[in-house]
């Protein structure tokens, strides 16, 4: 494993500079948003959570997460999920309703309650947090612009590969080795993220671990 | 869910099913921001935090920053009041200005208690509601902040 000085994390449990903050705010802002959505809660609901996870970080999260214990998105989707929960039961409370919690979570799920529903809202989150570290990839991984089109087109687009192939004047094979070229790249960039990197360290974490 | 250990294709469907409304929330969260770091700036300058709900506050004449545990029910008033858990030197204030009361669940509502000059919550002014860990309230000249347990 290839091991950076200052995770992102590690930095803001110790002496944390605005900047700093303000990347941990910006990177996780959107897949904690996704957590609360799972929730079927109203916008203001979803900002109240945002702001209560943050605030639950910012107090006890970073000097509590222990890298060695586990990955550092699962623990952050934990408290997010907890908060989500909070603003439920200041929902049925605001309603004047005795509703018990755990059917008042089952009946607001968006997505199928059969599921375990605190997996659903950290899987909700990890989706985007994803989506949010493809974007960046694309943006700053230095691929070939046809590669990204293509990936974006299979992907993005739901293009057949073929028909990527045939749109590209290419084969099917570039198709699929462009494909394969940027997730081989996002799978490591992801697993930088769950060690509490910054975007930028984990991409820099990505292209090492692919050279090694 | 470890994304690392995903085949391409799982991957590819994990990305495929990110809805484009989860991945471009459209819910305004500039006032979340900075709100946050108001209340991140005020906290760092307590000796001691908080390990349970609290309202922290900076006093109006000295500037310093304190906190008080709010327990099941805190009221807050103008100085010299013994109705009053929580006393702050603001003229502005009034004898009983507010209060919080634990409603059960790590739920908290706050209570204006009649004041003349009102209570605000994040700039709005506001007579009952439910607290969320960082809401900045302001009572008279007084600056406070909810944070939770």
């Amino acid at each position: 494993m290839i091991e950076t000085e200052h995770t992102l994390i590690e930095r803001l449990r110790e002496k944390p500079t605005d900047a700093d903050w303000t990347r941990f705010y910006r990177l996780y802002e959107k897949p904690i948003l996704a957590v609360a959505a799972t929730r079927s809660l109203s916008d203001g609901d979803c900002r109240d959570v945002l702001q209560e996870t943050v605030m639950k970080m910012f107090r006890h999260g970073f000097a509590r997460y222990d890298r060695k214990r586990g990955r550092f998105t699962p623990f952050l989707f934990g408290i997010a999920r907890d908060c989500a929960i909070d603003a439920l039961r200041r929902k049925a409370k605001r309603n004047q309703r005795e509703v018990e919690l755990d059917s008042a979570i089952f009946h607001n799920l968006q997505i199928d309650p059969s599921q375990n529903p605190m997996g659903a809202a950290e899987l909700r989150g990890q989706q985007v947090l994803v989506a949010t570290a493809l974007d960046y990839l694309l943006l700053k991984g230095s691929f070939a612009p046809k590669t990204v089109e293509m990936f974006k087109a299979l992907v993005f687009d739901e293009v057949s590969p073929d028909e990527v192939a045939r749109m590209f004047n290419t084969s099917r094979g570039n198709v699929d080795q462009a494909k394969s070229t940027i997730l081989k790249k996002l799978r490591p960039m992801y697993e930088g993220l769950d060690q509490g990197m910054d975007m930028e360290q984990a991409l820099v974490y990505a292209t090492a671990a692919l050279k090694a | 869910m470890n994304v690392s250990a995903l085949s391409d294709d799982e991957l590819v469907a994990l990305i495929g099913k990110t809805s484009s409304s989860a991945k471009t929330t459209k819910v305004s969260t500039h006032d979340v921001f900075e709100r946050l770091t108001t209340v991140s700036d005020l906290l760092a300058e307590l000796p001691k935090q908080p390990n349970t709900a609290a309202l922290v506050y900076r006093d109006p004449n000295s500037g310093a920053v304190n906190w008080k545990a709010i327990g099941e029910r805190l009221t807050v008033g103008r100085s010299r009041n013994r109705d009053a858990n929580l006393q702050i030197t603001d003229e502005e204030m009034s004898r009983r200005h507010f209060e919080i009361m634990h409603v059960g669940d790590n739920v908290y509502t706050i209570n204006d208690l009649g004041s003349t000059n009102g209570l605000y919550l994040n700039g709005l002014q506001a007579k009952t509601e439910f607290l969320v860990s960082g809401t900045e309230i302001r009572a008279g000249r007084t600056d406070f902040v909810f944070v939770g347990a």
